[in-house]
């Protein structure tokens, strides 16, 4: 939740969006806060400017009627004076203490106190006397009432408030409908790139949209293409080299084959001849070197192989081919006196051969390379997102951290007393990096040796 | 014995001087009616005569109150029932008015007034008798000159018109501005003064005697001792200078005139008008 929250998590329609409605909603409360300013002053400007307009026309009204004396002309004139917008009492007074008092029905408030307190404003009262030719026949006081004028603003903001809430719904799901529409490019070259990601590098995008999503679009085609074409030279050229790698390889083992049949040919051709020990060491040796030699060719061909399945790919178990292979490396591991143990191991997706060749390979280093008897090696697996890791440590002489990244290069090895063609680890790393994995070695908890290789989760079918 | 007569004495002396006092005080608090003929429109007659009868008051010891009414007929009856103890008004003269007992005490220093039949200047109406069946404005029934004495020589030169009221003379006067009516019975001074604030031209057809102009009258249950008061501070406007400033003040509000104040005055004076009502064949003055 708490990531989702963050400003660089959240959809880009939806920050535009909320910037807008944040900007509009800012300027529809100071439009608010000064309209409801500039209403107050007006009100009270109108107040004040209406009751001295009313403190010079109603005593002019009333003249007459004061001189002549006649007081229920001046209570009608004044019950009529009354009714007018925002006069909410009028009061007269004559010498004789003759009070007449008008007053118009309450109005009622309409708008919210809070606003009718934002505007501040209250009755406001005057008086005047009225005096004709020097004699003073009574005076005037007028009451205003600021309510009518409180209604007209709330009306007004209301109106204000509705327009300001229409532009805010009519602006967003314009730039919504907007976006949404000129953003579609982006969904575009989103789909594309991930196709393209994916090893579609035929994938191209028709231009569309604005002359910004044409340029970019544009742009992609060309990469695409010209990803196309690096990759169909690259594929060209590994497929030559592979090619001929293979033909090399297999070609090779022939003269491979002859050197071996031959040198055992001759063993048998010496072993009548007495005691000629250097002629028998050098037979011994071109037999081995001839051996060696095709088992070098063997395991390149094993290592250009590596990167294509030589099977189907299938959800494997490796319990049944570790026990397989246990068995076929049994009288090994007794001479080796090694002990192998595992618990549940997770299902990869993988064909059979390769997997074996995995196995095998750490199985055969740790036997040979291992250095400690009795030997135990742990087999273990765990689940890291789509793949799963898993981990062979033996309890042996370990490898220097100088020499962990070394060992999976081809024909390295970090001793020559054993058979091996310093090709295994590479093989094992190149298989994982085919389908996406890696291999790494660490250094296990008593001292030994933890080989690491990830390869996809098994999907079962 | 000297003591108590010399302390005694001090005490009546005080009381005395008391009473004489409050006796005062019992005087200058007297209020009297003074009631003005609606000639023009109420307020600017009490802008007439208000500050006239606020000088008025503070020279006779008397407050004097102006009253008016809307039209000459309302303040004609009015005078029939005795409202007020002060008329500035000729309505005093005419049945059954003269019955209440009004009594001329001043007249006004102004010339003598006539009442005219007018027409506006460029009116193709030269005589009485081009007004036979016309429309003819007057005030009221009530008006003296604008109506009595001009109907008066109307129905004894046989010319028959059609009657139009305005209200009051500056009504009337109003009304033959605007066209309404061909011609309009008035009061001389009052058509001058309207005609000069007005601005408006107009030409006499026909004219009357001589009138003097409304008297100011008592009513008989005003004693004597205001009666006197008040004509004496009414005389004396002319000649004092606050009272000539009001005059000329008042007086300039409705564009009369001079010479402007009073002089004391009787029914004598104002015979012409008793003689009017006694022989005039119009029957339905009011």
């Amino acid at each position: 939740m708490k990531s989702f929250l963050q400003w660089k998590n959240i959809p880009f329609i939806t920050q535009l969006l909320f910037f807008a409605a944040l900007v509009l909603v800012f300027a529809g409360v100071t439009l608010v806060f000064f309209s409801v300013n500039e209403e107050r002053q007006q009100i009270g400007h109108e107040l004040r400017q209406s009751l001295q307009d009313d403190l010079i026309s109603l005593p002019a009204t009333l003249q007459e009627a004061l001189v002549i004396g006649d007081f229920a002309s001046l209570e009608k004139q004044i019950n009529n004076y009354v009714l007018r917008k925002e006069i909410f009492r009028v009061v007269f007074h004559d010498p004789s203490a003759l009070e007449l008092v008008s007053e118009d029905q309450p109005v009622i408030l309409q708008a919210p106190v809070w606003f009718a307190q934002a505007l501040m404003s209250t009755e406001i009262k005057g008086s005047t006397a009225i005096n004709i030719g020097s004699r003073n026949y009574g005076d005037i006081t007028i009451t205003l009432t600021p309510i009518p004028a409180i209604n007209r603003a709330w009306n007004k903001m209301q109106i204000l408030l509705q327009v300001l809430l229409i532009t805010l719904i009519v602006n967003l799901c314009g730039i919504w409908l907007l976006l949404r529409r000129g953003l579609r490019p982006l969904a575009a070259l989103d789909q594309a790139s991930q196709a393209l990601a994916q090893g579609h590098k035929e994938t191209r995008i028709t231009p569309q949209g604005s002359p910004e999503f044409l340029r970019s679009i544009l742009a992609f085609n060309h990469m695409a293409q010209a990803l196309q074409e690096n990759q169909e030279v690259i594929v060209r050229s590994r497929n030559d080299l592979q090619r001929f790698a293979e033909i090399s390889a297999h070609h090779l083992q022939e003269p491979a084959r002859r050197l071996v049949s031959y040198s055992q040919r001759l063993k048998v051709l010496l072993g009548e001849l007495p005691n000629d020990d250097e002629a028998r060491l050098s037979l011994e040796f071109i037999d081995q070197q001839a051996r060696r030699q095709q088992r070098l060719l063997r395991d390149i061909q094993l290592y250009l192989a590596a990167n294509q399945p030589r099977g189907d790919v299938e959800c494997i178990d490796p319990a049944p081919l570790l026990e397989r292979l246990q068995n076929r490396l049994e009288s090994r591991l007794k001479e080796a006196d090694c002990h192998i143990e595992h618990g549940k191991l997770l299902p990869v997706q993988l064909d059979a051969p390769r997997f074996t060749d995995i196995l095998l390979t750490l199985l055969d280093n740790a036997i040979n390379h291992g250095g400690k008897r009795p030997l135990h090696i742990s087999i273990s697996s765990e689940a890291c997102g789509k793949r799963i890791r898993y981990c062979f440590a033996d309890d042996g002489c370990g490898i220097p951290p100088e020499y962990r990244e070394r060992v999976f290069l081809v024909f390295e090895r970090l001793s020559s007393s054993h058979e091996g063609t310093g090709i295994g680890l590479a093989i094992v790393r190149q298989i994982a990096l085919s389908v996406g994995g890696n291999a790494w070695i660490e250094e296990s908890a008593g001292g030994g040796c933890s080989v690491y290789f990830e390869l996809p989760q098994g999907e079962p079918s | 014995m000297k003591q108590l007569a010399k302390t005694s004495a001090r005490y009546v002396a005080a009381f005395s001087l008391l009473f004489a006092l409050l006796g005062t005080q019992k005087v200058m608090a007297e209020s009297y009616t003074f009631g003005v003929l609606p000639q023009r429109n109420a307020v600017l007659t009490a802008q007439f005569w208000n500050p006239i009868l606020e000088y008025v008051s503070a020279k006779a010891g008397v407050s004097l109150s102006m009253k008016t009414t809307r039209t000459g007929q309302e303040s004609s009856q009015a005078i029939s029932r005795g409202e007020y103890d002060f008329t500035y008004s000729n309505h005093i003269f005419k049945a059954p008015n003269n019955e209440v007992g009004y009594q001329v005490i001043l007249r006004p220093r102004s010339a003598q007034v006539y009442a005219q039949i007018v027409v506006t200047k460029s009116s193709p109406i030269r005589h009485l008798a081009d007004l036979k069946d016309k429309p003819v404005g007057f005030p009221s029934r009530a008006a003296f000159l604008a109506y009595a004495v001009a109907m008066d020589e109307l129905l004894r030169k046989d010319v028959t018109v059609v009657p139009t009221f305005g209200g009051n003379q500056e009504g009337i006067m109003g009304q033959l501005k605007a066209g309404r009516v061909m011609a309009a019975a008035v009061n001389s001074e009052v058509m001058q003064d309207f005609s000069k604030r007005e601005n408006f031209q107009y030409r006499i057809i026909w004219q009357s005697q001589p009138f003097y102009n409304l008297p100011i009258a008592a009513h008989p249950r005003v004693p004597r001792q205001t009666v006197e008061a008040v004509r004496k501070a009414f005389a004396g406007m002319s000649g004092d200078p606050e009272g000539l400033r009001v005059l000329n003040a008042s007086n300039a509000l409705i564009q009369q005139a001079p010479p402007y104040g009073y002089i004391a005055a009787g029914q004598k004076e104002y015979q012409a008008y008793i003689d009017f009502y006694r022989q005039t064949i119009v029957k339905d003055m009011e």
